[in-house]
């Protein structure tokens, strides 16, 4: 059996106690441990770079004083007596610093009870499993056949898990069980992410392909570097071609990357309700006195649902001890039927007390026509692998600029017929998907998270084609 | 000189292992004193200044561990000198720039609030002059009043203006008194001097009361020397001064400026007259305000309903209160009655910081009880509404357990004031929105006058009501500041009361 690589749930009530029995009370001691493993293998121009297997943890203790300012966390990660003492302390002190009697807190009710969600599919044993040396195996299969084809193959592969609880002392209304306000009850779960990218040596063609899921046994290694490979060699000398208005084929990577800023928009409502620019604010009601949203209203085309389930096996959501979870629709045939709340918000003005976060993981609906039968019927086109750099110009309209990368080619009477040069697009993902016009079969896509506690945001989305597709300028990258 | 070095390098060396640390792996603070004087340009002088400041007040705040906004004002606060440590800073900074012939105008508002914080006064009115010098002939009337305004906006503390990046704290207007006298005859248009005196009473809040009642003696008299469409464009500037374009709009949140200033300049007078009688008092005060703003006297503070009779209050609830509780205000005693809720402040956290905001009930509740304690005659009704909630308490929350909730909540801030709650009508924006919009409650449009006195019922208005139920005044209780005001009216009509009893 593999050694503990994070903290179990008896581990991390230890350690909690024991910090809280170090407080010398008359204020709110709050005591979180973030405990992660990660084994990362990355490698470039056909060899392994970096190998590594590390592990950390990091035990936040904060003070607070009614009345006062939190003040600033204090981190450790030794988990011996003397060390959590000296945390402590240190939080006991800089709570008085920034403390400021006279400003009272008034009377708060006992906080309701919260019962924990565990039907989220978040944990993996196959990530968890996955060793050095498999590790290695991987990496050594993914650049073989781009190296049997003289390509050059650089890729980067990730296994973490982590392990999140947290507890205070004070403040009894407000936590009355162990999902109450403040408290992380002990969570853990797993990630994975493979990506590589395949160059030709002359640097005129390449070829992409990634994956991230919690669960290692649904990234199929092998048939990622199978595809960038393919569309390395698809790709080698691009022409240019005019900027101007096409029909796209846009791969689901690439629609993932578009919507992207258009999905972290679900959340919060009280943007546009407190009429601040964003694409769902509508205007102002005169006669309520409030700003109206677009909620109720249809915003892309019909055949659009976006959605979440934190049940969902294949998406794997890690839920806020806050909210109470349930399948969240946010757009509905095209209708805006959701957007993600404050706790405050739910409880003042709407109809439960829960918070609602956005689509932190999300799937989009699709149809039944293929990539293939896509480009068959195109008569003039781009097919699109994905894109980079995106920023959002405007956030009302959510006109966004960014780069094709790893893959573009021209489609002509229904085929492919050349590879092209890269271009930089101008276009609002809003307008994209009130042009669609043929839908595929929705697919897990690369959404990898970077920080080291960071949670999976993960999207199954479809590949799309769509017309009047804005390119303004051509770019020299490959 | 290289076989020196080496050798002086070989002895630190040598010094560096014989000494006391030799072996130890000791943390020591990098040095970071700054030379002021490496400062070159003028932008880095205002923001050396402001950091200085700013780190004696965070000092200051730690040391006395006091926060500011539950705490009565000290009147002398305004008097105190810049500190020391300020002053330096600025002195230092500011050498390379103390010939006021060589400095370029265009830096003008950025020296200017150096020089006084240097203590430079001199210096400071020399630029002033060579500044005003500068202005041709043919912008003579505009560009004076333009600079004239600046500078009092300077002296005065910065009035929040960004154009201003560094505030003269605490402020001089002293000093302008004599750059205006000095300059305001080249200012032939009388309805800019009026309204540069506006300015000086509006930023003038600290001055003791002869200073402020020269100025407004000085406005009426110019004022009633207008011509017709003088006074129009007077009246027209006062509105853009204070953003009111649609005569329809004037309401209570608008008008605070104005009507502080209009307390301020007459502040003896105002509370000589409401001595004599509330009916004096709204009289006089309305004669002010015509007189100073060209505006009818039925204007006064836009329709506050100073001098109507204060209708009775409803509740579907009274708590805190004998039995019966009502009718309140009670005739024949003085009444502080506050529109306010939970829901109108930090209700629900969902977060520990939420806890700590700035939009905590204590800068209300905090306020209100220091006048009950201050003056335990007054009658005090807080009047608050159901939201269908408690903080975070939403299932169950019943209108009867809300209000208790909401008796609890004024006892923990220490409020005695009698509660009356009112059940609200509410509906709900269709689904998916499904926001609750809550109905005025009749409390709220009694108050309102038929609508002619606007105002946030989200906001904590207080009215002050005589013993023969006459509203005296109105205004919004937040910090201890806005109690101010309130408690000398209220001074002077507990005055009033026992008088005559």
């Amino acid at each position: 059996m593999r050694e503990a690589r994070i903290l179990t749930s008896e581990d991390c009530r230890a350690v909690l106690e024991r910090a809280h029995s170090f407080a010398r009370g008359g204020g709110d001691t709050r005591v979180g441990i973030l405990s992660w493993w990660q084994g990362e293998l990355r490698w470039a121009r056909n060899r392994m770079s970096l190998a590594s297997d590390r592990r950390s943890i990091r035990i936040t203790v904060a003070r607070t004083v009614p009345g006062g300012n939190p003040g600033g966390p204090v981190v450790t990660n030794q988990l011996d007596d003397a060390s959590l003492e000296a945390a402590v302390r240190a939080a006991e002190r800089r709570s008085e610093l920034g403390s400021k009697p006279g400003r009272g807190l008034g009377f708060f009710p006992q906080f309701p009870l919260y019962e924990p969600f565990q039907k989220a599919a978040i944990w993996s044993d196959a990530t968890y499993d996955l060793g050095l040396e498999e590790r290695g195996e991987i990496a050594r299969s993914m650049i073989a056949p781009a190296e049997a084809k003289g390509f050059l193959s650089a890729g980067y592969l990730e296994v973490r898990a982590g392990a999140l609880a947290a507890l205070g002392t004070e403040f009894p209304e407000l936590r009355t069980g162990e999902y109450a306000l403040g408290d992380q009850p002990y969570v853990r779960w797993t990630q994975a992410q493979c990506s590589t990218t395949v160059r030709d040596p002359t640097g005129l063609g390449s070829g992409w392909a990634g994956l991230s899921s919690y669960d290692w046994a649904r990234i199929d290694a092998g048939a990622l570097a199978e595809r960038a490979v393919q569309k390395c060699q698809a790709s080698r000398d691009p022409v240019a071609i005019e900027p101007g208005r096409y029909t796209v084929i846009l791969e689901p990577q690439a629609v993932a990357d578009l919507i992207g800023s258009l999905v972290r928009e679900f959340y919060p409502r009280e943007t546009p309700e407190g009429g601040s620019p964003s694409p769902w604010r509508l205007a102002y009601d005169a006669v309520l006195g409030l700003w109206r949203s677009k909620l109720g209203m249809k915003v892309v085309d019909e055949r659009i649902t976006i959605s979440h389930d934190p049940a969902d096996p294949a998406l794997g959501i890690v839920m806020h001890p806050l909210e109470r979870p349930r399948p969240v629709a946010w757009i509905e045939r095209g209708v805006l039927t959701n957007l993600g709340h404050r706790f405050d918000t739910d409880v003042k003005r709407l109809e439960g007390a829960n918070r609602l976060r956005g689509a932190t993981g999300y799937r989009m609906s699709g149809g039944d026509t293929s990539i293939e039968e896509m480009i068959r019927t195109t008569r003039r086109g781009l097919l699109v692998t994905r894109f980079s750099n995106i920023r959002v110009l405007d956030r009302e309209s959510l006109l966004s600029t960014g780069l094709t990368r790893d893959g573009l080619w021209l489609i002509e009477n229904g085929e492919i017929t050349k590879a092209v040069k890269n271009f930089r697009f101008t276009e609002s993902p809003l307008l994209v998907l009130n042009n669609i016009e043929q839908l595929g079969e929705p697919v897990p896509v690369f959404r990898p998270t970077k920080d080291e506690g960071g949670q999976l945001t993960p999207a199954i989305v479809p590949p799309l084609k769509a017309r009047d597709f804005s390119f303004t300028s051509l770019i020299d990258a490959v | 000189m290289r076989v020196a070095g080496a050798i002086l390098s070989v002895l630190v060396a040598t010094a560096a292992m014989v000494g006391p640390v030799a072996g130890q792996a000791l943390f020591e603070w990098p040095d970071t004193a700054v030379d002021l004087s490496e400062y070159s340009t003028v932008e880095e002088c205002l923001a050396a200044v402001s950091r200085a400041r700013e780190a004696l007040a965070i000092h200051e705040e730690r040391v006395l561990g006091i926060w500011r906004d539950t705490v009565a004002t000290d009147p002398g606060e305004w008097r105190k000198p810049i500190p020391g440590a300020v002053v330096e800073t600025a002195r230092w900074c500011a050498k390379r720039f103390a010939e006021v012939e060589s400095t370029p105008l265009s830096d003008f508002r950025f020296l200017l609030p150096l020089y006084v914080i240097a203590g430079w006064e001199e210096t400071a009115k020399a630029l002033i002059d060579r500044r005003l010098a500068a202005i041709a002939a043919d912008d003579e009337v505009s560009e004076v009043a333009a600079v004239l305004d600046t500078i009092a906006h300077i002296y005065g503390g910065g009035g929040g203006d960004p154009a201003l990046p560094l505030a003269v704290r605490p402020p001089r207007l002293d000093l302008f008194d004599g750059v205006l006298a000095e300059y305001l005859p080249r200012l032939s248009d009388r309805v800019k001097q009026i309204l540069l005196y506006w300015t000086v009473l509006r930023l003038g809040s600290y001055r003791d009361p002869a200073a402020l009642e020269e100025y407004a003696t000085r406005i009426e008299a110019l004022t009633d020397s207008l011509s017709e469409s003088e006074r129009e464009r007077l009246s027209d500037e006062l509105k853009r001064i204070q953003n009111i374009y649609d005569d329809e709009a004037f309401d209570g949140d608008r008008m605070s400026a104005l009507m502080q200033v209009v307390f301020r300049s007459r502040r003896q007078m105002l509370l000589d007259s409401l001595r004599h009688s509330t009916a004096a008092y709204v009289r006089f005060s309305r004669d002010t305000w015509a007189r100073a703003s060209t505006w009818p006297a039925e204007t006064y503070l836009f329709g506050m309903p100073v001098g109507e009779r204060a209708p009775t209050l409803e509740g579907d609830y009274w708590l805190g209160c004998g039995d019966p509780c009502t009718p309140r205000p009670a005739p024949g005693r003085v009444s502080l009655v506050v529109f306010y809720s939970p829901g109108n402040c930090t209700g629900v956290v969902d977060h520990s910081a939420t806890l700590y905001a700035m939009s905590s009930c204590a800068r209300v509740l905090v306020p209100l009880r220091q006048l009950e304690e201050r003056f335990p005659e007054l009658e005090t009704t807080v009047v608050a509404r159901t939201h269908g909630h408690f903080s975070y308490l939403k299932e169950g929350v019943t209108p009867e357990r809300e209000a208790e909730l909401t008796r609890r909540w004024l006892d923990s801030f220490g409020v005695r004031a009698a509660l009356s709650m009112t059940d609200s009508d509410y509906w709900r924006l269709p689904s998916p929105d499904r926001r609750r919009i809550d109905n005025d409650i009749p409390n709220v449009t009694a108050y309102r006058f038929g609508e002619t006195w606007q105002w946030s019922a989200n906001r904590p208005w207080a009215f002050l009501i005589d013993e023969a139920g006459m509203i005296v005044h109105a205004a919004e209780l937040i910090g201890s500041d806005a109690g101010e005001m309130l408690a000398e009216l209220i001074e002077v009509l507990l005055e009033r009361q026992r008088a005559q009893s």
